[in-house]
């Protein structure tokens, strides 16, 4: 057993992934309501409140542009928060991990299952909002459908970076740290930075949330993703 | 016709280094299991029991030496080895977000069981482990026996040839010890193969077809419960305790035995002929006394010191 090797990947990583999904699944409810509630007021108390005050920034209309960020804070914290708190409790706490051990999984598996999972949690999160946002008629445009797979790969991102961090914490408070130093106390910059066009171009191969914020109408096009 | 052993291990090491010193885990152990055996690792408190354990199923790799499992190579083979293994580890680590059944369900598609497979499994293993009527329970609601029973239940899933058992009886009050005797004794019956861990010299001499003691991670001692006893210490035992017997052991005991062993205010007195002790203590002032045959916990006490292990 070598002590660095590449990961390899195998379909295993399946029932752990369900195992995570059918626990969700019984608070499905909760967290579903807690997902639209969440964008729901922040709209519509920011994006119709302060909206009023505030017309457009860069040109683009304060409400797209707000939930635009809403995306992009919701997917950055689902999957944070799952491969940080839950696995971490996973792992330690409930000990899961080494009740998979024992069956015929590697740790890889695990691993993946858990990216995967996290990333999952952020298209479900990313999912509600946008349903907020069609609902609300903020961004209807079809285009905007296409960000669905970006969700997820952002979700992976972010849920890979958690359970780097997660390899190397001791405790919860390490994560508060992480959190309330990094992610958290201004929120709206996170959003801001988060929905930069220069950034989520370079980082998403030209195809950003700019689809959502433009309407897809002045933004870049499609074609080169 | 499968292999006559089902699991090896051959001049195994493992220590531990923290940059400063080096501590020696494990230090060139071998036994093998037969099919069908119960074998029993006995040993005090950081004897390396459980490394034992982790470093047969592949979870942590040896420095040196060579294990065999189910025919594969450990760790290389490690994962498709467990495929024929059931493990129940000293800790529960059951799924708290699922009830009885549901943590049998899930456990059972770690292993790539098909759902229906795994569904038609779990009502039988429900009745083995007496956990029928609390198939609906939620972890939470189980006694300390009952989450060891489904432990148990849950190491069966794969119907494995091989159940690895760390401590299973730790934390127990005797009903649901004997419960999961009378489990295990099911299970030998059934022809499986058990690696039992255990600090409880009771349980080892009523389960284990053979055993071996070890201390700092080598092996002091191997064979059948009853020959270990035979070959290693006397058959009889007088404990005398009391008032006057710290001052009896020194003057009579010490002469009357094959030796002694003193303990708090016990004295242990080993003797293969026990009645001309028990003729002088009869009539002996402030002394109380137990005589019996000597069992496991004699020889362990006697193979590995009386001083605490923490």
């Amino acid at each position: 057993m070598k002590s660095y090797a590449l990961p390899q990947f195998s379909m295993r990583f399946r029932p752990i992934w369900q195992r995570n999904f059918l626990v969700w699944k019984k608070l499905a409810v909760a967290s579903v309501l807690g997902n639209i509630a969440d964008p729901l007021i922040t709209l519509i108390a920011f994006g119709y409140g302060l909206g009023s005050l505030l017309q457009n920034i860069n040109g683009i209309p304060y409400i797209q542009y707000l939930a635009s960020g809403s995306i992009c804070m919701s997917i950055m914290m689902a999957s944070s928060f799952e491969s940080l708190y839950s696995a971490f409790s996973r792992m330690h706490v409930q000990r899961t991990w080494d009740a998979l051990m024992n069956a015929p999984l590697a740790l890889d598996d695990v691993i993946l299952a858990e990216m995967l999972w996290a990333a999952t949690k952020s298209l479900f999160s990313g999912i509600a909002i946008l349903s907020v946002i069609f609902a609300l008629g903020i961004g209807l445009h079809l285009q905007t459908i296409l960000v669905v797979p970006l969700l997820f790969l952002i979700g992976m991102t972010f849920a890979s970076l958690g359970l780097v961090i997660n390899a190397l914490a001791r405790g919860y408070d390490f994560f508060h740290l992480l959190f309330h130093a990094c992610a958290d106390p201004d929120g709206f910059s996170v959003r801001r930075i988060l929905s930069n066009h220069a950034i989520t171009n370079l980082a998403t191969g030209n195809f950003s949330f700019v689809a959502l914020e433009r309407g897809g109408q002045s933004g870049p096009s499609y074609d080169s993703w | 016709m499968p292999e006559p052993t089902i699991l090896s291990v051959a001049n195994l090491h493992k220590s531990y280094s923290d940059g400063k010193s080096k501590s020696t885990v494990i230090d060139d152990l071998s036994f093998a299991l037969r099919r069908g055996e119960c074998y029993g690792l006995l040993g005090p408190n950081g004897a390396g029991k459980t490394t034992t354990l982790r470093l047969c199923l592949g979870l942590i790799a040896p420095d040196r030496g060579e294990i065999k499992l189910a025919g594969k190579s450990i760790p290389a083979e490690a994962r498709p080895a467990r495929l024929r293994v059931g493990v129940v580890p000293q800790g529960d680590n059951l799924d708290p977000d699922f009830t009885v059944a549901e943590n049998l369900f899930v456990f059972g598609r770690y292993f790539g069981i098909d759902d229906a497979e795994i569904k038609a499994r779990i009502p039988v293993l429900l009745e083995f482990s007496n956990l029928t009527a609390k198939k609906n329970a939620r972890i939470a609601e189980l006694s300390g026996g009952m989450k060891r029973r489904l432990t148990l239940a849950r190491a069966l899933i794969n119907d494995p040839d091989l159940i690895f058992m760390d401590e299973p009886t730790t934390g127990l009050d005797p009903q649901a010890r004997h419960m999961i005797w009378d489990r295990l004794k099911m299970l030998l019956v059934e022809g499986k193969t058990i690696l039992l861990t255990t600090h409880f010299m009771d349980e080892a001499e009523r389960l284990c077809d053979r055993l071996a003691v070890i201390d700092r991670g080598q092996m002091i001692a191997e064979g059948s419960p009853r020959d270990l006893i035979a070959k290693h210490i006397e058959a009889e035992v007088v404990e005398v305790y009391g008032e006057n017997a710290l001052a009896w052991g020194q003057s009579v005991g010490r002469k009357k035995s094959a030796r002694i062993e003193i303990s708090g205010e016990t004295v242990f007195c080993y003797t293969n002929e026990a009645q001309s002790l028990l003729l002088g203590l009869h009539t002996t002032p402030s002394v109380r006394y137990i005589h019996r045959p000597a069992n496991l916990e004699d020889l362990f006490l006697k193979l590995t010191g009386r001083e605490i292990r923490d």
